[in-house]
């Protein structure tokens, strides 16, 4: 008899099937559900026909919210592009306070610290449901401890693309922060005071939403050039004086690590990967922006060059390290879902060769080509990994949730290579540890851990085991790995949670890999 | 093995520093008779509380010490570190006079 309040599913946890309205499949296997074949992409409402000199400027933001007829329960989207430097979630979602609405759900790609003022509207009832991203910093803190009566939902960044084009993600209005629009709605994230880079995670709010709103801060001749967002699905636009602090949105220059035990975990991750088959002509590598991986990006182009091997793409998360390898013809092409400093974006500008794309170019499993399919190896990181190779992205050890998925599962399932670089420790805290809070990404579909203190081959995939013990990489168990870390450390208690369930670890394909619940009280 | 001396802390006394991977430790006499008492701040206090007390109670105790008050404000210091800055608090407590 299945338990009604859950099952275990194939990542070991137990997850409900049926909650806070909605119906949930376990997760079974990171590609063992796919779409139901009658089931169809949704769409919005056609719109009315257009005439000659329709305008969709508005003056002010107020007549933005009453020009697309919001109501009370809908759901409005934002994009996080913005990162710490966002100001449109907040003008916009005080707006909305302030005309009264209440009983909102937001869908964000992704909340930052910044957004806190969202702690008050959760309270005055204005918003009462979070769909998407995850939540960091006070609102990460308050979700955990049970602020909100409806559980939050995480998803990656294809699997939040695959929820709006099923309709599990139904969005009433997408309001898009746009650093440079013109007059009949085109928009684009590479020019303007307020310039982030592409727009990726707006795309499919802009095309599925009922209706979008562009609020921009900077306009251009009609059309702007390049469009990110097209005038198709771009019905208002409201001009303001600020939508971001650009010293928040993208740095100037990120630096290199001068952290020692991180740029040793950065060259043996590199070993790694020059050790495995993937290191050939053509490869396809996505990295970001964080220490480890902005020294991986370099030590990885450093070492191609000298082997005389040529990248077709690099992937990401794009900062001026991975540009410089195009720049030098290290690698041929650029996909960029986010741009991390001035460089790449820059780039973006005036390489044809760098592109930006969508959240669902990037990382939908359900539509027709994903790029995370193509990679070879992707370089991401840990807040904890168990002895089964599951990592927790989400929360910190102590269960307070903190950071978003982003393309992690997406990326660690569609890479042939999918490489963990973390400190064994972190402080006093084990990093690798008999079970995770909350599973993240499956361990399936992670291949490698490297740390400070050792490497460590998922026992799935002795191929690798093979070629790196042949290049002589030295290598350890996950179990040597966790005895080594709770040596140092001690072994830390586990946290503490009451039953309720305060946000939903969805995985890319819709089904539930884990729930969080609140932390109790007094810890 | 002799059971351990009773000893007395004369001064306050302190050790460590109140940054990220460290850990202060304050030292003061108390009253007779008013025991061991300690006070733990941790950022790491709901995963690493109990271990942290147990480590100060094992130096207190090796010492032979009874009555005293201790505060330890943590930033995730190993235990090793732990023990340390505690037994350096207590080395400089118990130093008479300077």
């Amino acid at each position: 008899m299945p338990d009604t309040n859950g099952v275990v599913n194939a990542a070991g946890r137990k997850v409900p099937l049926e909650i806070d309205g909605r119906r949930y499949r376990p997760y079974a296997g990171a590609f063992a559900e796919p779409p139901k074949e009658d089931k169809r992409r949704v769409g919005p409402r056609l719109g009315t026909i257009l005439h000659p000199g329709d305008e969709c400027m508005v003056p002010t933001l107020r007549e933005a919210i009453e020009r697309i007829e919001l109501k009370d329960g809908m759901t409005v989207s934002f994009h996080h592009h913005f990162r710490e430097g966002d100001k449109v979630l907040n003008m916009v979602m005080a707006e909305i306070a302030a005309m009264g609405f209440r009983n909102m759900t937001i869908a964000p790609s992704s909340l930052y610290s910044v957004h806190e003022p969202l702690i008050d509207h959760i309270k005055n009832g204005v918003v009462t449901c979070i769909e998407g991203g995850s939540a960091r910093g006070k609102v990460g803190r308050a979700v955990s401890r049970g602020l909100m009566d409806r559980p939050m939902v995480i998803r990656s960044h294809g699997g939040r693309v695959r929820a709006i084009e099923r309709g599990d993600l139904h969005i009433d209005a997408a309001f898009i922060g746009a650093p440079c629009a013109d007059t009949i709605g085109n928009c684009n994230g590479v020019k303007g005071p307020s310039a982030c880079g592409p727009l990726s995670y707006a795309l499919a709010d802009a095309i599925y939403s009922e209706k979008t709103v562009a609020v921009t801060d900077y306009m251009e001749e009609t059309p702007v050039i390049p469009i990110s967002i097209s005038q198709e699905f771009v019905g208002t636009i409201v001009r303001v004086d600020n939508i971001g602090d650009p010293s928040k949105i993208v740095s100037n220059t990120l630096r290199l690590t001068r952290d020692t035990v991180n740029l040793n975990i950065a060259k043996n991750a590199v070993r790694v990967i020059e050790a495995s088959e993937v290191f050939r002509n053509g490869i396809r590598f996505q990295t970001g922006a964080g220490g480890i991986s902005l020294a991986v990006t370099k030590f990885l182009g450093e070492r191609m060059k000298k082997r005389g091997i040529v990248g077709s793409f690099g992937m990401g998360g794009t900062t001026e390290s991975m540009v410089k390898l195009l720049e030098e013809g290290i690698i041929h092409k650029i996909l960029t879902v986010q741009a991390f400093d001035q460089y790449a974006i820059q780039s973006l500008l005036k390489d044809v060769n760098h592109i930006e794309i969508g959240a669902g170019f990037y990382a939908n499993p359900h539509n027709r080509g994903t790029a995370v399919n193509l990679l070879d190896v992707v370089i991401l990181g840990a807040t904890e990994i168990d002895i089964h190779f599951n990592v927790n992205v989400n929360t910190h050890s102590d269960g307070i949730l903190q950071y978003p998925t982003g393309g992690h599962s997406d990326t660690a399932a569609g890479a042939k290579l999918t490489v963990i670089t973390t400190p064994l420790i972190r402080g006093r805290i084990p990093v690798v540890v008999d079970d995770v809070v909350v599973v993240s990404t499956p361990g399936e579909s992670v291949d490698v851990l490297v740390t400070d203190y050792g490497i460590s081959v998922n026992p799935r995939r002795q191929d690798l085991i093979e070629q790196l013990k042949a290049a002589r990489v030295p290598l350890k168990t996950i179990e040597e790995l966790r005895n080594l870390a709770y040596s140092i450390t001690g072994r830390p208690k586990k946290p503490e949670f009451t039953d309720k369930i305060v946000a939903l670890i969805e995985y890319r394909d819709g089904t539930l890999i884990d729930v969080l619940r609140e932390v109790t009280p007094g810890r | 093995m002799a059971a351990p001396r009773t000893v007395r802390i004369l001064r306050e006394a302190k050790a460590g520093l109140d940054e990220r991977g460290d850990v202060l430790v304050c030292l003061s006499p108390a009253a007779e008779n008013s025991g061991i008492q300690i006070a733990i701040e941790s950022t790491l206090k709901s995963l690493f509380g109990d271990q942290i007390r147990a480590s100060v109670l094992g130096v207190i105790e090796g010492y032979g010490l009874k009555d005293l008050k201790l505060t330890v404000r943590d930033q995730g210091a190993l235990d090793y570190a732990i023990r340390a800055r505690v037994q350096t608090a207590i080395e400089r407590a118990l130093k008479e006079g300077e």
